[in-house]
């Protein structure tokens, strides 16, 4: 049977209804709850208007309601974009409007926000809100179509559905060089493809209770999401404060007897670093994932040594070839902490090519650029072609026209193993703590600031590593002397938080190569001289964490 | 500092908080009740250089595991914390008990600091 991801949860609603799916704040909520609710709110959507491909964005933190919604727009025949909450007001209202949504579903805790976006004009007729819970005032330039008493009084059958498992799902927002947030179109069957693999590599089963921890615009947390509900498990969603304290997650895994956990190596690195794994802890912790950078072999090691009874799998992909296109599990704790994790071979039906500039393979052990295809590739940017033909190529090694390739930016090789190791990127995008960070979007921020005449962004630290640092170097027009605090004050109203730079300098005018392009080389210098010099101070190596710790040495900063 | 700590009111403490979040973190507070996890201020790379500023500039130790989280909500409740801390710690040798750390890095601390 051709599906789409809302049949997953309807299946499992028929077999097991009392059955828990999701545990949010210790609540759970069952099949039946989570079917009923969403065929519920799904015909509110219907009887407010929206029609098939509609957009509808999420102005929602991370709860069951959430899901909810999700579930509802797909039954809405709706294409679902989940929002960052606390993204600044600027950011938020150019995703509105990238994706021209009919509806914003919204709940209490979010509505000082929305009220925000309505003063600044991002949220008008025709577009409508929709509250998933009692709701809060609206200013007078939006329209409210229904509240959670309003949703709960509809019949609890499903509404009717057309939609194709080829029809988009969700859009998730990634950072883009050009300041402007591009959005990745998923589909259903792109879901569904990585559900069905992993369901069966993994051997997920009714039996699992699943982490949820990336927030809900992480393309990570569609496998929570969907995986779960396609084993009929349950998935135990973490508010974004339990990750603040690494011991905190470690009580979370361990009281909730989580038998997956998946999320960035950044937390796990954290758990390590601060020592919050017990040896042999979670005992009921059968797997480990990691995917959207890569887990520096020193703490993979450390959570080896520590959970002997557990496998642990690297997954690799970008949001725009969904999830994870290639995973590898570490047999054997390495014995060498500079030991490289390769990405491993692709997932069933996706495809890995590490090709040359003329798009031929590369010899085995050669550097090549990595393309993916296959049936997790995304059909492309939501309303930017420009943007999906650069990156979306015909595959020029396929008899079917329609067939595309995806260029990551990731450079990679193909070991003697014949694994694929990623070697790094091929232009300015960066992971830090495991968000995808494009140089180009905080360069287009500074640039914007008033008084701000030149700027530029280098990444210093260790590749791999969670020490990497952003930093600015900037100049300010004659006359003004801007400050940190002030530049970063202005960022704030553009900028996602883990963008903002950790390291600043203000120079009279930015080095310049032969070509008179920013000699960015030279800059990264200049930070790291800064860099180690605090790090002197503080008599620590480049690895540890006093590096980021030092992030702002009082040199730096007027 | 552990003596502005231990014997200047709150009023003084919080100031100083807020003053070393605005110089460290290069954010500016505007209430010592602002909550500082729902606005982001503190995530999980600042909520960690905080806390070693704290250390260094109250001379008081704060083993990350005894942390609950509404210990950051605001700079009140960070000064209550600074304040329990350094009651707790006073008599106790410096340097012990910073936070646990693996990977042969030493402790988090820079030097004894100002106490």
């Amino acid at each position: 049977m051709k599906q789409r991801l809302h049949d997953l949860l309807t299946i499992q609603a028929d077999r097991r209804p009392d059955a828990v799916a999701a545990v949010f704040q210790d609540v759970p909520t069952s099949y039946s709850a989570l079917e009923q609710m969403s065929n519920r709110l799904g015909r509110a959507l219907q009887g407010a208007g929206c029609i098939k491909s509609d957009r509808i964005a999420l102005l929602l933190t991370k709860s069951t309601r959430a899901l909810v919604a999700m579930f509802a727009s797909l039954k809405a025949d709706c294409i679902y974009v989940p929002i960052d909450t606390t993204s600044p007001i600027a950011r938020i209202q150019r995703i509105l409007q990238k994706c021209e949504c009919r509806c914003v579903l919204a709940e209490k805790a979010t509505a000082a926000l929305l009220n925000e976006l309505i003063a600044h004009g991002a949220v008008c007729d025709p577009v409508f809100v929709g509250w998933v819970d009692e709701g809060a005032t609206l200013l007078n330039k939006a329209r409210s179509q229904f509240t959670w008493s309003d949703v709960q009084s509809l019949p609890d059958r499903a509404p009717d559905s057309l939609a194709q498992p080829n029809d988009p799902a969700h859009i998730l927002f990634t950072s883009g060089s050009t300041g402007i947030p591009k959005g990745v179109v998923i589909t259903h069957a792109n879901v569904i493809h990585f559900v069905r693999w992993a369901g069966v590599y993994f051997k997920m089963s009714s039996e699992d209770r699943i982490s949820g921890h990336p927030p809900l615009h992480f393309d990570l947390s569609t496998f929570d999401i969907y995986g779960t509900i396609a084993a009929g498990a349950q998935i135990h969603l973490m508010t974004p404060e339990t990750s603040l304290l690494p011991h905190k997650l470690a009580d979370f895994i361990r009281e909730r007897e989580l038998t997956q956990w998946f999320s960035v190596p950044w937390v796990l690195q954290q758990m390590a670093k601060f020592d919050a794994v017990r040896q042999g802890d979670f005992p009921a912790l059968k797997r480990l994932l990691w995917c959207g950078e890569r887990f520096p072999t020193p703490a993979l090691i450390y959570w080896m040594k520590r959970l002997p009874n557990v496998t642990f799998d690297n997954l690799y992909g970008p949001t725009e070839a969904t999830i994870a296109s290639s995973y590898h599990r570490v047999d054997q704790c390495p014995e060498d902490e500079s030991a490289e994790i390769p990405i491993g071979l692709p997932c069933k039906g996706e495809l890995m090519l590490v090709l040359d500039e003329q798009l031929r393979p590369v010899r085995p052990g050669e550097p090549g650029d990595l393309y993916i295809g296959g049936v997790g590739l995304s059909p492309g940017y939501w309303n930017d072609p420009d943007r999906t033909r650069e990156v979306f190529r015909p595959n020029p090694y396929s008899s079917n026209p329609s067939d595309r390739i995806y260029n990551t930016g990731d450079l990679a090789r193909i070991g003697a193993d014949g694994l694929v190791y990623l070697i790094g990127r091929s232009d300015s995008q960066i992971k830090s703590r495991g968000y995808r960070i494009e140089l180009g979007e905080i360069e287009a921020a500074m640039h914007a600031v008033p008084g701000v005449q030149d700027a530029a962004v280098v990444v210093i630290g260790v590749e791999g590593s969670e020490d990497k640092t952003i930093c600015c170097a900037y100049v300010s027009r004659p006359g003004l002397d801007l400050s940190p605090l002030a530049l970063k004050r202005h960022l704030t109203a553009t900028l996602p938080r883990y963008m903002m730079p950790q390291r600043w300098m203000a120079l009279e005018q930015l080095p310049r190569n032969a070509n008179g392009k920013t000699d960015r080389p030279s800059l990264r210098q200049q930070f790291e001289k800064e860099a180690s010099l605090a790090g002197q101070e503080m008599d620590c190596g480049p690895r540890s964490t006093r590096t980021e710790l030092s992030s702002n040495p009082p040199s730096l900063v007027q | 500092m552990q003596e502005n700590a231990r014997n200047e009111g709150p009023t003084q403490l919080t100031r100083e908080i807020a003053q070393l979040i605005h110089d460290q973190l290069l954010v500016e507070v505007s209430s010592p009740e602002d909550d500082l996890l729902a606005s982001g201020v503190l995530d999980s790379l600042t909520l960690v250089q905080l806390l070693f500023d704290l250390e260094h500039r109250f001379g008081v130790t704060i083993p990350l595991e005894e942390l609950e989280i509404d210990d950051f909500r605001s700079v009140n409740s960070i000064a209550s914390l600074v304040q329990a801390r350094s009651s707790a710690n006073h008599g106790s040798k410096r340097s012990e008990g910073r936070i646990r750390s693996v990977f042969s890095e030493p402790a988090l601390g820079r030097n004894a600091g100002s106490s």
